[in-house]
């Protein structure tokens, strides 16, 4: 049986952020959004789609500033495995400048956002449109 | 007969007597000395007739015994008493004139002269029947002994070297002589004879054995001759061969200074040795030891402190020997001379040096030799002399060779020097150059440091700054969509305006973010995108025809065809031209704005005319640079927001690489804003495909 609601994994350690944009998407997307708070967690649902253990997201969408570590490094690790490297991934970030951006496109990132230009709406209608 | 040999002993002795004291050239002692042979031959004629010798008859236990003539009185008088008298006053006056060897010489032949003759006189008491019997005859055999002693102990007539010789070969001949007879006494007793087959084969073996004997006999009679008769017999040949080899194999100064000083000073078995090397440098002369053995090298330098020396033996190239200064100092002319040969005698004698070798090379003095007494006590016969001045030449040659080759390697080594001290000018501009690289490279390490900082703090207050933003308008969005459910009329004004200031609020942080980066140098503009600077025109007018609509403002719009595509950074040209129409707006109460744009072939230009408020006169120069140094006006730019607007506007277009200045006739009066961009090449291309 497909599966009924495409998952997104949102990483954000702002909690607030996180609830908007989780609220937002389930909302108004109908997405199955799953929060994951650190880069540890993050790198336990990674092992884990390695191991085979679960399936892979439809998407990610990736804050760049972490406690432990920054989204980057996350984003090259994704990028290194076979089982995650062709995860559609947006960086949802409030670092503006080209430099980012231009680091995250070599990494084939899908998007690069700014969150205070985005609404959780805004940010739905982006989902659904690179998830068509 | 006898008398003959007996008349001729006083003239001969008083030849011989003039002979030694070199009064030979004196024209009064020649005429004297030719008168006495005169006189003598007169007696010689005579002596066979009974004038001079009367008879011969036995007296005492004597078998035969002359008895004088008339003219034997004469002869005694003149001859005996008077010739030899006189030779022995000019001996004494000589003797205490004199200094030096000669004194010695001169001091035993008066002795001589004294016992043998006054023993000799000890004859004619019987002549004259006068009863002393000729005891004194004895002495005479004295005269022989002393004056042999003389010849060896201070080289009286040179004929030292003569009994050296003669004392060494006689040994060797001795040798070989008896070496025959023994040898012909064995072949007789043991072989029957030196002429048989038995003797020659004999010979086989005896004549290798011979030999051998031969050349050790040889050495042994040398030692012997050495250690006990005062003969230093050393083989010239042998002495000079060792030390040229020496001094052919070195050219260090040390080295040959060292042999020279050694060799002599053990072949002639000398109490001293040393060597002085003269130096010029910067013209003046300095005097070196090069190397004393007993010398007391203080003294040694007070000695070739004195410049006469040195003059001296520039001037004569030959040995001076001590024991003839005082001579020497006798025959100057000069008083001057005189003093300073004293003086050279007195300083030899304090050091007790005996001996001066001039080293010459060229014409010049080098150095000289200088060398004390043989420990045997004997002094340096001409032969010695004859040696040292032969080594001296070949010691001269040895040390200008070395000395030449020292000023070869100073030369090189002055060479390297002055390389060095080059190169050093070069190594240090190298580590200059180094060090200023380090303290760039440092420098560079502190920016990029810095820049570091400034990227935290870049990312820093972004984060700060807009994630309360981002949850705010994110609910306020949710809650303005339904999300949370249905929401009254009243509330939904109220979250609208609430969602209005954190647009505007997200909006102020953004322009302090790029004021900030602005400020700390960080790259703002990234131009990377396509942009239809039209397009964002008409994106801008249609956001902000309602408000002038509202105002009665009127918007014209007069903008050509086929505008060409820009390369630009999108979001900042557009707030960079909505912050410019946005305050046309703003500040035009009434009248109209007019938005107008011109494109040649490398630019375009924007024109954003108003009929509003007008610029004053002193802000327009530098309206879009001093942002923070208005003092009292920048309160009131602050509090419309103009200013901020402006000074990101003129940043964002100088980003672009374009130009922007306003015209305003004044207060006002309307003010027109001018936006200049670049047309690249690139874009024209891209305008034509579109």
């Amino acid at each position: 049986m497909p599966k009924l609601n495409k998952v997104i994994y949102l990483v954000e350690d702002d909690a607030a952020i996180a609830d908007v944009y989780k609220t937002g998407l389930e909302a108004i997307g109908k997405f199955n959004v799953e929060v994951l708070v650190s880069c540890f967690e993050t790198r336990k649902r990674i092992e884990k789609i390695v191991a085979g253990e679960i399936e892979k997201p439809d998407l990610v969408l990736l804050d760049l500033l972490l406690p432990e570590c920054n989204g980057m490094q996350l984003l090259r690790e994704l990028r290194s495995k076979e089982e995650t490297k062709d995860i559609p991934l947006i960086i949802l970030t409030n670092y503006g400048g080209d430099e980012l951006k231009k680091m995250g496109e070599k990494l084939d990132i899908a998007d690069y956002i700014i969150k205070t230009e985005t609404t959780p709406t805004k940010l739905a209608g982006i989902v659904k449109n690179r998830l068509k | 007969m006898l008398s003959v040999g007996s008349t001729l002993i006083p003239v001969f002795y008083f030849q011989w007597i003039l002979l030694i004291l070199g009064l030979f050239k004196n024209k009064k002692r020649l005429a004297l000395l030719i008168f006495g042979y005169l006189v003598t031959a007169v007696f010689l004629y005579f002596s066979f007739s009974n004038l001079f010798v009367k008879d011969v008859i036995p007296e005492l236990n004597f078998r035969f015994w002359p008895k004088p003539g008339p003219l034997y009185g004469a002869y005694l008088i003149f001859s005996y008493v008077g010739l030899i008298t006189y030779a022995l006053i000019e001996l004494i006056r000589n003797y205490f004139g004199r200094k030096g060897i000669i004194r010695y010489q001169i001091k035993y032949i008066i002795l001589a002269t004294f016992i043998s003759f006054i023993g000799g006189a000890t004859n004619f008491f019987l002549w004259y029947d006068i009863p002393i019997l000729p005891v004194g005859n004895v002495l005479v055999a004295l005269y022989t002994i002393i004056l042999f002693y003389a010849m060896i102990r201070y080289r009286l007539m040179d004929i030292r070297v003569v009994i050296q010789k003669f004392v060494y070969f006689s040994g060797m001949a001795g040798i070989a002589y008896g070496a025959y007879y023994l040898i012909n006494w064995s072949y007789s007793k043991f072989l029957g004879g030196s002429y048989n087959a038995k003797a020659y084969f004999a010979g086989l073996i005896v004549a290798p054995l011979f030999v051998g004997i031969f050349f050790f006999s040889n050495k042994w009679i040398k030692i012997f001759a050495n250690k006990y008769l005062f003969l230093s017999l050393y083989n010239y040949q042998e002495t000079i061969t060792k030390l040229a080899e020496e001094l052919n194999d070195s050219i260090d100064l040390d080295k040959i200074v060292n042999s020279i000083v050694n060799t002599i000073k053990e072949t002639m078995r000398l109490n001293r040795a040393g060597v002085l090397l003269i130096s010029e440098e910067k013209g003046k002369v300095n005097y070196k030891i090069a190397k004393v053995v007993g010398f007391d090298e203080a003294n040694g330098i007070s000695l070739i402190k004195d410049s006469f020396l040195t003059r001296y033996l520039q001037k004569t190239k030959k040995a001076l020997i001590k024991e003839e200064l005082s001579f020497l100092a006798k025959e100057a002319n000069k008083t001057a001379d005189k003093q300073s040969l004293e003086a050279l005698e007195r300083n030899m004698d304090k050091i007790e040096a005996s001996l001066c070798l001039p080293l010459i090379s060229g014409a010049k003095l080098i150095g000289m030799i200088v060398l004390g007494f043989k420990i045997s006590g004997d002094a340096y016969s001409k032969e010695d002399l004859q040696l040292l001045e032969m080594l001296s030449k070949q010691v001269s040659t040895a040390i200008e060779n070395a000395k030449l080759y020292k000023e070869v390697q100073e030369f090189s080594n002055t060479l390297k020097q002055k390389v060095d001290e080059q190169t050093k000018e070069l190594r240090k501009q190298k580590e200059e150059i180094q060090k200023a690289y380090e303290v760039e490279k440092k420098a560079n390490e502190e920016l990029k440091k810095l820049n570091n900082a400034k990227t935290q703090f870049s990312l820093a207050t972004q984060h700060h700054l807009r994630t309360p933003l981002t949850s705010m308008h994110g609910y306020l969005d949710l809650l303005l969509g339904g999300t949370y459910g249905k929401i009254s009329k009243k509330i939904a004004e109220i979250l609208k305006k609430l969602e209005q200031s954190t647009t505007n609020e997200i909006k102020i942080v953004n322009e302090l973010l790029d004021i900030s980066h602005f400020q700390i140098g960080k790259e703002v503009v990234f131009i990377k995108d396509d942009v239809s600077v039209d397009g964002i025109i008409q994106e801008a007018v249609g956001d902000v025809r309602l408000e002038a609509e509202k105002k009665g403002v009127v918007l014209n719009l007069e903008i050509p065809e086929n505008i060409p595509i820009i390369k630009a950074d999108l979001q900042k040209l557009k707030m960079a031209i909505y912050n410019i129409i946005d305050n046309a707006v703003k500040y035009t109460q009434k009248g109209s704005i007019t938005i107008k744009m011109e494109v040649n072939s490398d630019k375009m230009l924007v024109i954003i005319k108003d009929t509003g408020a007008g610029i004053p006169k002193e802000y327009q120069k530098d309206l879009f640079d001093k942002l923070f140094e208005r003092g009292e006006d920048a309160e009131r730019m602050f509090a419309t927001g103009r200013g901020i607007g402006l000074w990101i506007t003129s940043r964002i277009i100088n980003g672009h690489k374009g130009r922007i200045w306003a015209e305003s006739e004044g207060e006002g009066k309307g003010s027109a804003f001018f936006i200049e961009l670049p047309i690249t090449i690139k874009s024209l291309e891209t305008a034509k495909s579109i």
